[in-house]
């Protein structure tokens, strides 16, 4: 068990006025205490932000009640480069309702990226090593990241840092935080309520599956009419919701790993893009990434042919596949950087 | 759908994964491939202004404009709108420092339904472009009013049809006392809002909502 030495807020409401906010989400607010040293406070279940949101509230609640004993037992011998507690923070009460860490003055991933918008793949390979050999070490730990995310890794020259250690997954304590985007579609449950439908659409739905189950096997030319057969009877949600089924394991890291290696690379990620008819959560239950053919691929992205093509079909793999694997940490060399102004493979050649 | 055989080549010379043509030229131009599309209906009635409340809609405003600088993982666009005319419409990044300068109260009518309708179809508008060019968009509108709809030409109800799936909307009721806020709260759910706030008439409290809706916005946006 880790000792911390502990901030004690004396008074009862914190002037958290006094102190400026540096960052804010959905969890808790970060302040910056001086020029070292950031806190993060995680939110009370009665914040204005989860006003009228009992599962928000009955989240926070159980946040409080984990982190009493969480950040405790955070594993040793953590990589350098995540993250953690130096001081923990208590109320007048005696409750921890946050804690002290190292401010680190970079840019989240996704920013980072933004604000090197001609970074070269050598680069995103460089940087995409390093944070594999962080997935690597924690995973080496006992420590599933869980909410792994272009957000929770901050770049400072040129090195990323694995930040939220308090939301991470080890011993009896879950993490049940996930981005849908980044998050394994398998571990996820995604329900959705569609518009009634009629005798007539039922009919047209089960033909449609039908066709599309014949087409899929059918050599390339067909492939999209596969697609489009399958999406000819669906309806678009009325409403739908994405939860967390299954708990995050080591190999779904992987997946939001190579999801942040795909947005490094292309800009956008597995169910980027926009499908005419099919929502987020239709696309994730329909593995319906952005290697269909139906997806309006974005305009802002880079064009997935421009790719290293081993990474290529690493994610084609893992995305389209559905394939679940630990990636080879040499997709990432200087190899797979140099072979992405190669010539493009033969069309006729298998994916192995 | 497991046992997938689609060839990878096949499907790049389907046109997977080739991005869009561009889209129409519009003012709205996100660099990242998800956009929220925010649209703001300031109330300018008369009652603002008599009740002096013009500073705490400015100033309100400006609090909203700058939490919507902290989202992550989107670009943001803006719609900024009176009764009576448009502020702002671009992306955040372009909006002008004094822009609720331009920001006057006088109005002698409120008619929330039809400008939110208004609104609405333009945002609605934006997201099409932006889905033809493979954006995914999310339109988040916010409804700040110190009143009841008052010769308006449309009906609550007009303007719940117009929501669809994904669309956050935030009806935002200022109160000068307790009993409006049961009014506020009828008002918006016939309009099928998202979300309800209610603030009193004071600069720290609608600064506060503003705030909140911002960071609600924030929410969606991951």
């Amino acid at each position: 068990m880790r000792d911390y030495p502990r901030i004690v807020l004396k008074t009862k409401e914190w002037d958290q006025d006094k102190l400026e906010e540096i960052g804010r989400g959905g969890e808790a607010a970060i302040y910056k205490l001086n020029s070292t040293t950031v806190v993060k406070i995680f939110l009370l279940p009665d914040d204005p932000d989860y006003e009228d949101v009992v599962q928000d509230q009955r989240a926070a609640l159980e946040r409080h009640r984990d982190m009493q004993t969480k950040l405790l037992e955070i594993p040793e011998g953590l990589p350098d480069t995540v993250v953690v507690p130096t001081y923990l923070v208590e109320n007048y009460r005696g409750r921890i309702v946050g804690y002290a860490m190292p401010f680190k003055n970079g840019m989240t991933l996704d920013r980072f990226a933004k604000s090197t918008s001609t970074m070269s793949d050598e680069s995103i390979c460089g940087l995409l090593r390093k944070l594999y050999d962080i997935v690597d070490g924690v995973h080496k730990r006992g420590l599933v990241i869980g909410d792994l995310n272009e957000f929770n890794v901050l770049v400072c020259f040129g090195v990323p840092y694995l930040i939220d250690i308090d939301s991470t997954q080890f011993g009896s304590f879950d993490s049940r935080a996930f981005t849908p985007r980044f998050t394994d579609p398998d571990i996820l449950e995604v329900t959705v309520v569609e518009h009634p439908v009629s005798t007539l659409q039922e009919c047209q739905q089960k033909v449609g599956r039908l066709v599309y189950r014949i087409l899929r096997y059918m050599p390339g030319g067909l492939v999209k009419y596969a697609y489009r057969a399958l999406l000819w009877g669906k309806t678009l949600p009325k409403s739908e919701t994405i939860t967390l089924k299954k708990r995050h394991t080591e190999q779904s890291d992987w997946y939001s790993f190579m999801v942040i290696a795909m947005r490094l690379f292309t800009y956008t990620d597995p169910y980027g893009g926009t499908h005419p008819r099919a929502s987020l959560g239709m696309r994730l239950k329909d593995r319906l990434t952005v290697f269909c053919p139906d997806v309006i691929y974005p305009q802002t992205a880079r064009s997935l042919k421009k790719v290293p093509r081993p990474l290529l079909e690493a994610f084609y793999r893992m995305f389209h596949e559905g394939k679940r694997f630990v990636p080879d940490r040499s997709l990432f060399g200087s190899d797979a950087a140099a072979s992405a102004s190669a010539k493009p493979k033969s069309t006729k050649e298998k994916t192995p | 759908m497991s046992n997938e055989r689609f060839d990878l080549d096949d499907l790049m010379n389907e046109g997977a994964g080739t991005p869009a043509k561009p889209a129409v030229q519009t003012k709205i131009t996100p660099v990242s491939d998800k956009l929220i599309i925010v649209g703001m209906l300031l109330d300018n009635s008369g009652s603002i202004s008599n009740a002096g409340l013009e500073g705490m809609i400015r100033d309100g405003s400006n609090t909203a404009i700058e939490g919507l600088r902290g989202i992550k993982g989107a670009d943001v666009a803006l719609d900024i709108r009176t009764f009576t005319g448009q502020l702002y419409s671009g992306m955040l990044k372009n909006v002008p420092e004094n822009v609720m300068s331009h920001y006057h109260a006088g109005n002698n009518s409120t008619p929330i339904c039809a400008c939110a309708i208004e609104l609405i179809k333009s945002l609605r508008q934006q997201q099409a472009e932006q889905k033809a060019a493979g954006i995914s968009t999310t339109i988040a509108m916010v409804l700040p009013t110190d009143g009841q709809p008052m010769n308006d030409t449309a009906t609550p109800d007009q303007f719940a049809k117009l929501i669809q799936e994904g669309d956050f909307i935030v009806g935002l009721g200022v109160t000068q006392q307790e009993s409006e806020v049961a009014e506020y709260h009828s008002l918006f759910r016939s309009m099928g809002a998202s979300k309800i706030l209610t603030s009193k008439a004071t600069p720290q409290e609608f600064r506060r909502s503003m705030g909140q809706f911002s960071r609600s916005v924030a929410k969606i946006a991951g």
